[in-house]
């Protein structure tokens, strides 16, 4: 089956991002297919290159990206939602003019049209709350 | 359920929670449905708990730095989105029952009940 | 957990996840059970964030102890699923 994830909480500030990483393994783990995974409200924090947590905590952004080089999954995230929180790809950075970038290239940065899509295209769409 | 077709429009149901000025959710929530009214998306919003706050009339967030929710709103028929369901109870919860800053359609929890059983799909906010 | 019970139909499922999985305790679960005899639904809790939280072995009996395999399957065997939170 067809599934798409939509995230709403920033790593380590709830477990809404654990918890739907725990499932996207479980979803592979059972032979379904992900649409999309689309990050919104705080959850675009995933997608930071810059996260350092402790060596004896999960490092949950690494998890995704993990996720990604292994299954290439498309990791989209919100662009409005992410500039706003200081979340930005290269050239977000350069057309803002700020002096560095730390979204993961992992990541796309997009708009809600591909939350639109993943709704239309999945035959599941799992919301996990902030 | 019809999840096979590709041509047929998904009934979308919106479940809406929250505040309108707490946090940003409410305005993502509202920035969403805007982008799905422009790809013609069939869109219904639910208004229950907190979230029927969004709907009180005469709200100036200029005063803590906020845009104005209930303008996003009212965009929403523009672009083809006009079903708001309210939950009755929440709206009694808090002694609100009038001067609402939407035309909307006042739901029990039976009839609650029966937005979700149709829908297809469901986002919470 | 009361708006969650009242909107449900028959043959839902309610899955506990993460601090939800406090109403599996036998004292929480009571609190609510006038809501819970209302609606004909099966009750789940998944099970790692019962272990994380020390209850697992209290939870209630009434309700079905799931890892994250059965999250899926529960996802999968209903035709839309809806988050409380």
């Amino acid at each position: 089956m067809n599934y798409s994830l939509v995230i709403l909480g920033a790593p380590y500030s709830t477990q809404s991002a654990t918890t739907a990483l725990n499932f996207t393994k479980a979803l592979l783990k059972n032979g379904h297919q992900i649409y999309r995974i689309f990050f919104y409200h705080d959850a675009v924090h995933n997608g930071s290159e810059l996260s350092t947590p402790p060596q004896d905590e999960l490092n949950i952004p690494a998890e995704w990206q993990k996720l990604k080089k292994d299954h290439s999954i498309d990791l989209v995230i919100c662009i409005a939602a992410a500039v706003k929180r200081g979340i930005l790809d290269t050239n977000e950075a350069r057309r803002h003019e700020k002096s560095s970038s730390n979204l993961s290239d992992c990541f796309e940065l997009s708009g809600l049209g591909q939350l639109v899509d993943a709704t239309e295209h999945s035959d599941r769409v799992i919301t996990f709350g902030p | 359920m019809n999840s096979n077709s590709t041509k047929a429009r998904k009934k979308i149901l919106i479940i809406l929670t929250q505040s309108p000025y707490s946090g940003s959710l409410s305005r993502e929530a509202i920035d969403y449905c805007l982008a799905a009214a422009a790809f013609e998306q069939d869109l219904e919003l639910l208004f229950t708990g907190d979230a029927v706050l969004q709907l009180i009339k005469n709200q100036e967030p200029s005063a803590i730095d906020q845009k104005n929710l209930t303008k996003t709103l009212s965009a929403l028929p523009i672009y083809g989105i006009d079903k708001f369901y309210v939950d009755s109870n929440s709206l009694a919860q808090y002694g609100i029952n009038d001067n609402l800053c939407l035309p909307t359609i006042k739901v029990d929890e039976s009839e609650i009940s029966e937005l979700i059983a149709n829908a297809d799909t469901i986002l919470n906010f | 957990m009361d708006r969650c019970l009242k909107f449900s139909s028959k043959d839902d499922s309610l899955l506990l996840i993460e601090d939800g999985v406090y109403f599996a305790l036998p004292s929480t679960l009571s609190k609510i059970k006038q809501s819970l005899d209302t609606v004909n639904i099966t009750l789940y809790a998944l099970e790692e964030d019962l272990v994380a939280r020390g209850i697992h072995k209290q939870a209630d009996e009434s309700i079905q102890v799931v890892s994250y395999d059965g999250f899926v399957e529960l996802t999968a065997t209903h035709n839309k699923s809806s988050s409380w939170y």
